[in-house]
Formats: C-alpha cells, sequence, structure tokens
C-alpha cells in the first residue's frame, strides 16, 4: 500500500538529488502510478515508451527492458480502471507518437452545484460514511469525493443540513461472510463475471452449487437479492445474499452479455405471488377494510388497480401465479383484509383459518421428539 | 477502504485538486468534504502525494505540500487541475443512493433530478451509455412514501405544529395527535418523520406513509438545537422493542424450513419429522399474529396459553369477516 511511513528525503530517478550516494529506495506501485499520471498528464505531446522507461520514477529500474514493458502494460490497465484514459497516438505531423492522457477525458468536467443540490449531496456523504454494510458505499464514497470538488457548500454548512435528513440501509443480520459477499457480487454485476457459490433453497430443504451470470442487484424487505443466468437451470433466478453458504467466487473469462431487456426491478421487489409461482395466473380482489386502504394507494405496483368501496373501504386486484403468497399476503392483515374472488380462494382461505383454529383451540399438540435431546423440561409442556 | 491496493492514488487523485482549488483550507474542512481522517490525509499527503514529481525531479518539479496553522497549500501541483472523471462504478452508487431520496414531494427531490442530469453530464459518452445498462441492474430505494410529505415539509420548514390520524401499526388502531417534525429518516426502505408527540410528550418516529391525513396547525414550535436525525438509526427507534414475553411455537413442514432460515439459531430447536420449535419474542400481540399466520396452519403456538387463545380469537374475527356479503356481490 506504499504507506509504510516513508518521510524521509525524496527519492527521484536518474539525475535527481539521487547524486548524494544514498542507496536508492523502491518505489512504490502507487508512487509509480501516481507519476507516470503526473509525466503524462505534463506533457504536451504523445511520449513513446521509450522516453518514460529510464526516466519516470518507478520504470528507471534495473529490470531488463520486457519487464519494464511488462510493468507498463500492467499499469495501463490499471490506471485506466481507475478512470485514467491514457490512449496510445499513432505518429502525427511532426513526428510524435506514443502514449498521452487527453486532459478533456482525464479531467472531470466541472459540475455546477446549486445549494439544494449540494445539500442533498451532504445528506447522501452522511449515508456512505456511516453505511459500511451497503456493497456500494466505497465507490460511493470515492465518487463524492470527487464531485466535493465544485460544492458551494463548506463542510460545516454540510454537516448542519443532515440533522434534518437521513438515509439509512439496514439489513437483516447474516452470516459473517455476507458482507464479503456482496462486494464480491456487486463487482461481478459491475464487470460482468460469472460466480459461483453454493446456496440453500427453502423449497428444496438443500444446500446446492449455483453457478450463475450475475445480471443485477436489489434490495428489498432489509434484504439483498442477487438476480442472475443459472448456468445449470439455464433460467434467471433471483438469490437471497444470506442464503448462500460460504463464499462467492468469481469465476474467470469473458464479461457475459445481459439481455437488453433485462431490467432488475421486474424480479426483486415484486411481491411473492407475482413472481416465480406453479400455478396459474389469475385475477385476485382483495377487499381492505377502511382504516388501512388509504396505505396501499401510495405504493401500487403494475398491474393491480385499487377500487374505492361505498364502505370507505377499498378493492385491491392483483395478478398472481401463487396462492399460497397471496394467502400470506391477506395474513399479515388479520381481519382488516379478506379474499372476495375467486370463489374457491375464498373457501381456501376460510378452510385455513379454521383450521388454524382448530389447532389453537383445547390442548396444545406434543411436540414430535427432540433431535438432540430426548426430552426437555424448561417450558414444561405437560 | 483497506483491501483496495489503490486507495492511496485514488485519494491522491482527488485530494491533489481539492486543495488547489481551495488553497488555504483547513485540515478539518478537507477532512469534512473528504470523508477522510485528518490522520489517514497527512499520512497520505507525505507517503504519497509529496513522492509525486516529474522528470528531471529537480526540487520544483515535486508536488509540494504544507500545512500552516492547520491550513493546506499546495504549489507544483498544477498538472492535476481537476479530479478524474467517475469511473461507472461511482456514478452508478451516486445514482443509485440519490434514487432513495427521489421519493414523490421529498424536499429534495427536484435537487436530486438535477444532480442526475449533472452527473450524467460529467461522463465520458462510453461511461454513460454503459452505466444505462448498469442502472437497471441495480434496485434500491424506499419505497413510496406516500402519506403526507408536503404538510410535512411545510411544517418542518416553517415549524408550525401539524395534526394528524395515524395508523399504529402495533396496536392495529387509528388515533389522533399533534406533532412537531424535527427530521425525516429513511429506515428498512421506509420513510419516517422523527417528531415531538404531544400525547405521549416525547419524541418518536412515526412511518410516513400510515399518516392518513394532516392539518398545518398555526402553533409554532422549535427545534431542540441539539437536535441530530442521524442519532435515531437504532432499530429500537422504529420497532417496539420485544418484550419480556415470548412464545413457544411449533413449526411443521414447509413452515419449519422458513421459520429455520427466519429466526436466530439459538431459539431454533429440531425436532423428529423435520419439525422445529421455537421460542419467538412477543414485541406487541398484533405484530405477533400478523407474523404468525402467514404460516398459516404450519405454526401453532405451544405456549402461553394466553397467546394461544389471541390467535383463535383472531381467526374467529378473521372467519367473521369472511361471513360478511362480499362488496362485489
Amino acid at each position: 500500500m506504499g504507506s509504510q511511513g516513508k518521510t524521509g528525503p525524496r527519492r527521484s530517478a536518474a539525475g535527481g538529488p539521487r547524486a548524494t550516494g544514498a542507496a536508492p529506495a523502491r518505489i512504490t506501485k502507487p508512487e509509480r502510478l501516481l507519476n507516470l499520471v503526473a509525466f503524462l498528464l505534463s506533457s504536451r505531446t504523445a511520449v513513446p515508451f521509450s522516453l518514460i522507461k529510464g526516466r519516470v520514477a518507478g520504470y528507471d529500474d534495473d529490470a531488463s527492458p520486457e519487464a519494464l514493458e511488462k510493468r507498463f502494460d500492467r499499469d495501463k490497465a490499471e490506471l485506466r480502471a481507475l478512470g485514467v484514459p491514457i490512449v496510445y497516438e499513432a505518429m502525427d505531423e511532426h513526428g510524435h507518437d506514443g502514449y498521452r492522457i487527453p486532459r478533456e477525458q482525464y479531467f472531470l468536467p466541472e459540475v455546477h452545484l446549486n445549494l439544494e443540490e449540494a445539500a442533498a449531496l451532504a445528506v447522501v456523504h452522511r449515508y456512505a460514511m456511516s453505511s459500511p454494510e451497503d456493497p456500494l458505499a466505497a465507490p460511493l464514497r470515492s465518487a463524492l469525493r470527487k464531485v466535493v470538488v465544485d460544492s458551494p457548500l463548506s463542510g460545516a454548512a454540510a454537516s448542519s443540513v443532515t440533522e434534518q435528513h437521513r438515509l439509512g440501509v439496514r439489513t437483516r443480520k447474516g452470516p459473517p461472510e455476507l458482507a464479503a459477499n456482496l462486494e464480491v457480487l456487486t463487482d461481478a454485476v459491475v464487470r460482468r463475471q460469472a460466480v459461483k457459490f453454493r446456496y440453500y433453497s427453502v423449497r428444496r430443504g438443500e444446500v446446492g452449487e449455483r453457478e450463475i451470470e450475475a445480471y443485477g442487484m436489489g434490495w428489498h424487505g432489509s434484504t439483498w437479492y442477487v438476480v442472475g443466468f443459472d448456468r445449470h437451470r439455464e433460467a434467471v433466478r433471483q438469490f437471497k445474499v444470506d442464503r448462500v453458504r460460504g463464499r462467492v467466487k468469481l469465476r474467470a473469462g469473458k464479461p457475459f452479455a445481459v439481455p437488453d431487456d433485462f431490467d432488475v426491478a421486474s424480479y426483486v421487489g415484486r411481491p411473492a405471488f407475482q413472481f416465480g409461482g406453479s400455478g396459474a395466473e389469475e385475477r385476485v380482489d382483495i377487499e381492505l377494510r377502511p382504516e388501512v386502504a388509504f396505505m396501499f394507494s401510495s405504493g401500487l405496483r403494475e398491474g393491480w388497480t385499487l377500487r374505492e368501496l361505498p364502505s370507505g373501504g377499498a378493492l385491491l386486484s392483483v395478478d398472481s401465479d401463487d396462492r399460497h403468497a397471496v394467502l400470506r399476503f391477506v395474513a399479515r392483515q388479520l381481519d382488516r383484509a379478506r379474499v372476495v374472488s375467486p370463489p374457491d380462494l375464498v373457501e381456501e382461505a376460510r378452510a385455513k383459518y379454521s383450521a388454524i383454529l382448530d389447532r389453537h383451540t383445547g390442548t396444545p399438540s406434543e411436540a414430535p421428539g427432540d433431535k438432540r435431546r430426548s426430552t426437555r423440561r424448561k417450558g414444561g409442556s405437560r | 477502504m483497506s483491501r483496495d491496493p489503490y486507495a492511496g492514488v485514488r485519494h491522491a487523485l482527488t485530494i491533489i485538486p481539492l486543495i488547489q482549488s481551495h488553497q488555504g483550507m483547513t485540515l478539518d474542512e478537507l477532512s469534512e468534504r473528504t470523508g477522510l481522517s485528518e490522520e489517514r490525509i497527512r499520512e497520505e499527503l507525505t507517503s504519497l502525494v509529496m513522492m509525486c514529481g516529474v522528470p528531471p525531479y529537480s526540487p520544483n518539479n515535486y508536488v509540494s505540500l504544507w500545512i500552516e496553522n492547520g491550513r493546506v497549500y499546495i504549489r507544483f501541483a498544477d498538472q492535476f487541475e481537476r479530479p478524474v472523471r467517475l469511473v461507472v462504478a461511482e456514478a452508478l452508487a451516486l445514482l443509485m443512493a440519490l434514487r432513495r431520496l427521489d421519493v414523490r414531494e421529498h424536499p429534495y427531490r427536484d435537487a436530486v433530478r438535477g444532480l442526475r442530469e449533472k452527473i450524467r453530464a460529467a461522463l465520458s459518452p462510453e461511461a454513460k451509455s454503459e452505466l444505462e445498462r448498469a442502472e437497471r441492474t441495480f434496485r434500491v430505494g424506499a419505497k413510496a412514501a406516500g402519506g403526507r410529505i408536503t404538510q410535512l415539509r411545510a411544517a418542518m420548514s416553517h415549524c408550525r405544529e401539524l395534526r394528524i390520524t395515524y395508523w399504529s401499526a402495533h396496536r392495529a388502531a387509528t388515533s389522533e395527535r399533534t406533532i412537531q417534525p424535527y427530521g425525516m429518516t429513511e429506515f428498512g426502505g421506509d420513510w419516517y418523520v422523527v417528531a415531538h408527540d404531544s400525547r405521549r410528550n416525547k419524541v418518536i418516529t412515526f412511518r410516513v406513509d400510515r399518516i392518513r391525513e394532516a392539518e398545518l396547525l398555526d402553533s409554532e414550535y422549535e427545534i431542540p438545537l441539539d437536535f441530530d436525525v442521524q442519532k435515531w438509526s437504532d432499530a429500537s427507534d422504529f420497532t417496539p422493542s420485544p418484550g419480556r414475553q415470548s412464545a413457544r411455537v411449533l413449526f411443521r413442514g414447509m413452515g419449519a424450513r422458513y421459520a429455520r432460515d427466519e429466526l436466530p439459531r439459538r431459539d431454533v430447536t429440531e425436532l423428529a419429522d423435520g419439525a422445529v420449535l421455537a421460542r419467538v419474542p412477543v414485541r406487541s400481540d398484533v405484530l405477533f399474529l400478523e407474523w404468525l399466520l402467514q404460516y398459516g396452519t404450519d405454526a401453532e403456538v405451544l405456549e402461553p396459553p394466553e397467546l394461544r387463545e389471541k390467535v383463535a380469537e383472531a381467526c374467529r374475527r378473521i372467519l367473521d369477516a369472511y361471513d360478511q356479503p362480499s362488496p362485489t356481490a
């Protein structure tokens, strides 16, 4: 990392104060990269590699010409990943050819921010600093560092703005490797690299190996999801990241292609009854009581309709291919919602509540034997 | 982050132009703006930035940097006039974070829309199309806040009280109260207003989409000087804390699989036949019932008896509702 606390005299390439006779310390990679950028930015014309090697600090040691060239190739690639556009230019009319960093491509154009915009960025900044669990927090922090150069708000003013507005991600507690997995997955999505992981499927009740082309990620209900093409099942599937067992591994290979019409929002955040069910699609009507009906009006999804009823309540109509999921959704509303159509689903709901009522009437069931201990006194069920 | 081997280079490429365009800014301000600690800045400046130069590396070819009375100055760094452009991942992260503020009637909504255009305009053409694709691959964002943001906004900027009709989820009841909004915050994907509540005479959170009606009053209030919404970030600020009561619940079949996935491992005991027995904290009866009934017939409360009775009672009420004539009939 090049930060071993060296505060001593400067080192330099040939021709500099090295003449003092002190042995040159090794130039670290960050120093070399920064020197290369400084050199190319300050050159008016394209510079051939022959003028870089032997002159720019970090390319002036006694490594073989091939090794130096390889080093330069790696550095170019790494700098490009950092956003530094290094271009090769063929010979111009003055006979110059070589590498150049076009300033107009390198510099962040001026971003004129008004006070409101600067304030909104300040809120985002506070969020970035306090949300390490967001897999995009690291690139967010580095983006903000660049953009603040033009901010009309001083640090102090910005922090007073944030006293009234706060953003926050809250992720469900997951396995210890969750943060690392989110980072790898984010990277995989941005770079379009396939990944491999072991995944616990609740429906199957087992852990299995998955290899997917991660098309996208989304956050919903305090949990992160990854959506991608499952290479073995040959279909797009959705995975809950906290059900991944162990580490997610990046697969080497060419970037995969994402279908043009892919939109992660059509997977993540869709209610379960509209996605992944195995039943036939049907229209379901749900009656909502007046005291809760208003809450549904702002969260209407595509294909849902909400009709006001004379009672003050409302009729919510949705398409579903998963009856269990519909019943779960309605159950969360207790007696504030009920299914009114189709009729056989109404009967299913009735039967379900009658069965739950039976379960909770009279003496409780005997729990089947504890797998690990034969009896358990605590709690004393009879 | 510390795992990023290029953090130093990244920082240098943004800190140098920042100091360059704000010569004499305080170290404190530099730290505020960059989100890096003063220590970290000092270390990076001396270990990396001051090592940066161009051939022939005579003293004037090195970036020269000094701190005087807590203020930072820089020389010989003219080539680093501006920060390096945003890369796609950075622009994406910015847009995603801003998307969370893009809520109907949120005070910053216009600013967010303006910013979005400016960020796109600051990208190279290739990055722009790459970003468009990437934008469709991430979904974050709070749910629509709905409710009454306009009035909340007015109340906050003029410090005028609001009378609201509020649906309290954990009591499953509607109530009227007068509130003094202090700040807005997002938690678990939902928007909340942090406000002083006249009924309970304390500062609490209200979920914005549960405010059914709101009326701006003439009475004014003051936001305490030491109020900072950033401090409202703990789960207990938003959900009733678990009471001392807990339930013993038996889960069977598919319900057992979901319970195993959802509940902390230490609270779950594996039984024969794939069933599980779980100890579940009860935050409020209503919240517990809403959660339990999702499991349908796969869940049975074994203890305490009062809670068993409450489940039975909830089922009776729901069955009653089903006996009412259908509104569409």
